[in-house]
């Protein structure tokens, strides 16, 4: 019975444990999803995986330096997504396919 | 707030800002030559100013440091800027494309490269990486009328997001272990033996985040194609000021995170970068485009500098910061000609140099020269970067580390090695296939303004000069390695 309440109290252990299998979710998105924009879609998933790490670890270590590079990581990914729907939009001007296994001229 | 350390930073972005608003002003029809001569000189005047700041300026807790080595990378940034910028400037009249949009995004990528210099926190090693990066996915996708630079954008983005992702991950672990972000406190920090598992973990995916960066061996996977897809004066950016600011950061990280020299990850930098070494070597051979043959060169030369990692001391991060240097300034001088070849051939195939000769010798001429410095023949600076590289690997590998000894050889099979292809490349310029010769060797004279002698000679005398006189250079490069301070925990 103890043991069960010690792992009802949400501790460090939890969060991360959250933050590991949505950051292998991502991965596992990235290498199996073939549609461009859902393989964005996993990479925001992996640098907000990260982010909750960085949350939990800040609160934990009681200094508030990883929060702020939370801020800086969401800042980063809105840039980084917004160059990549671009990108996607003129691949799609040209008609081109927005799915990974077409993008292939570049091989040999 | 440490804004002594900040000046140049500043400056370049006031230019940056001045040509947007100009821009602005002139509603988009800014005059070409007037943003092109504002841009050179504010450039010139910065890189004058750079050489006038002597004094290192170092404030504790700060989160930028200007020691040595972070002036002397500003330095060789903004020379390799004003480059670039003359050579983007080129490519861009023979387009007749608009100046603003690729030259204001070069100049914020190199604003990036400079703050990097003198990185102090793991958030800035974060920033300052993506600071760089973004840029550099509109650049590389710039080309949004041709199929294969839009599909090199879109590789180059999916690739650099998951290693910054993996990055980001790895801060969080190494934060989360050590409790604080800055290096200098993480330098003093030894992980207590039950969070050792959590904190390597953490300094593995930096460093694969950052491997991504130089293009070192298992996250070299984007290399090749992105830098075939991406205009010519794109892949030469990627080749020499992309890849020497993740040496720089990987530098700073490496030195406050790893106990360098210590047995096991001494055998860890072996590993990488004897594989680097030999996979971009041995690929390297059958390439039939000088771009792609660059981007595998490339991994050989990150797996030649990464041997510094390998053997931790001063003597032989000095090395390296010659290396590299002389290494970026070399690719400058390549990728002047490599430009000029594909924006009036229209194509970058080893066939298409046979137009160079005739068409503008003194192109071919340092292009050849090029070649030569990265094969490593004796007057060039890349054969004493890569003597001094071996000599400190073998001084270290006789003091007792087996691994050291075999990296070396390693090495030197590389070098032998790479001789093949690097005259491949000369031979192709020179003494074309018939094919070549019939289709590209007659023409007229390419357009060579005075401003590209200049930067040719420059990207030559740093070819040359480092070579037959290198004391001046090691000099400067051992100044900088004086800024580093190892950890031994």
């Amino acid at each position: 019975m103890e043991t069960f309440e010690s792992f009802l109290t949400i501790g460090l252990g939890h969060y991360l444990t959250v933050s590991v299998i949505l950051f292998c979710l991502g991965v596992l998105g990235l290498l199996t999803r073939r549609n461009l924009i859902v393989v964005y879609m996993s990479l925001e998933l992996m640098l907000n995986a990260a982010n909750l790490a960085l949350v939990a670890f800040s609160y934990f270590n009681k200094s508030l330096d990883g929060q702020v590079v939370v801020m800086l990581v969401v800042t980063i990914a809105a840039a980084e997504v917004a160059v990549g729907l671009a990108l996607i939009v003129s691949l799609a001007r040209k008609k081109l396919p927005v799915w990974v296994n077409d993008l292939n001229k570049l091989k040999y | 707030m440490n804004f002594a350390a900040f000046q140049l930073e500043l400056g370049l972005v006031a230019l940056a800002l001045v040509l947007l608003v100009l821009d602005v002003l002139h509603k988009k029809t800014l005059n070409i030559s007037k943003g092109y001569a504002i841009g050179t000189i504010g450039l010139g005047i910065l890189l004058i100013l750079s050489f006038l700041i002597k004094n290192p300026v170092i404030v504790p807790d700060s989160m930028v440091q200007l020691d040595g080595m972070a002036l002397g990378f500003k330095r060789m940034f903004l020379a390799l800027g004003l480059g670039f910028f003359i050579i983007n400037q080129n490519w861009i009249e023979r387009r007749n494309d608009s100046f603003i949009t690729y030259q204001i995004l070069f100049l914020l990528a190199l604003v990036g490269m400079m703050i990097a210099c003198s990185i102090n926190n793991l958030a800035l090693l974060f920033l300052t990486m993506e600071m760089v990066a973004v840029p550099f996915y509109v650049l590389v996708g710039y080309l949004n009328d041709k199929d294969s630079s839009l599909e090199s954008g879109v590789k180059y983005l999916i690739m650099a997001a998951l290693a910054s992702a993996v990055m980001v991950m790895g801060i969080a672990f190494v934060y989360g272990v050590s409790g604080t972000l800055y290096l200098d406190k993480l330098a003093q920090f030894t992980p207590p033996a039950e969070m050792k598992t959590a904190y390597w973990l953490g300094v593995m995916l930096i460093v694969a985040g950052l491997g991504f960066k130089i293009s070192a061996f298992p996250f070299h996977y984007w290399a090749p194609d992105v830098y075939q897809g991406a205009a010519a004066p794109v892949t030469g950016l990627l080749a020499s000021a992309s890849k020497a600011v993740g040496f720089v950061l990987l530098t700073r990280f490496a030195v406050a995170a790893m106990p360098l020299g210590t047995a096991q990850v001494t055998l860890l930098w072996v590993v990488i970068s004897a594989a680097s070494i030999l996979y971009g070597n041995l690929c390297a051979i059958p390439q039939q485009n000088v771009k792609r043959l660059i981007a595998f060169s490339g991994i050989a030369n990150a797996g030649y500098m990464m041997m510094a990692f390998a053997v931790g001391d001063a003597m032989a991060f000095s090395a390296m910061f010659y290396y590299l240097i002389a290494y970026a300034f070399t690719i400058m001088g390549a990728f002047l000609a490599i430009t000029l070849v594909e924006s009036e051939v229209g194509s970058s195939d080893l066939d298409a140099l046979a137009a160079l000769p005739g068409r503008s010798p003194f192109a071919a001429f340092l292009l050849s020269a090029a070649m030569v410095s990265l094969a490593g023949i004796p007057p060039m600076a890349g054969f004493i970067g890569k003597f001094l590289l071996l000599k400190s690997v073998f001084i270290q590998g006789v003091a007792g580390s087996g691994a050291l000894i075999a990296l070396a050889c390693i090495a030197l099979f590389g070098v032998i090695v790479s001789i093949y292809y690097y005259f491949g490349v000369i031979r192709a310029i020179y003494w074309p296939r018939e094919y070549a010769q019939k289709h590209h060797a007659q023409g007229e004279r390419i357009a060579f303004p005075r401003i590209l002698w200049v930067v040719g000679t420059l990207s030559l005398a740093m070819m040359v000069l480092p070579g037959v006189y290198p004391a001046l250079f090691l000099k400067a490069t051992q100044w900088m390695a004086g800024a580093l301070t190892f950890v031994t925990h």
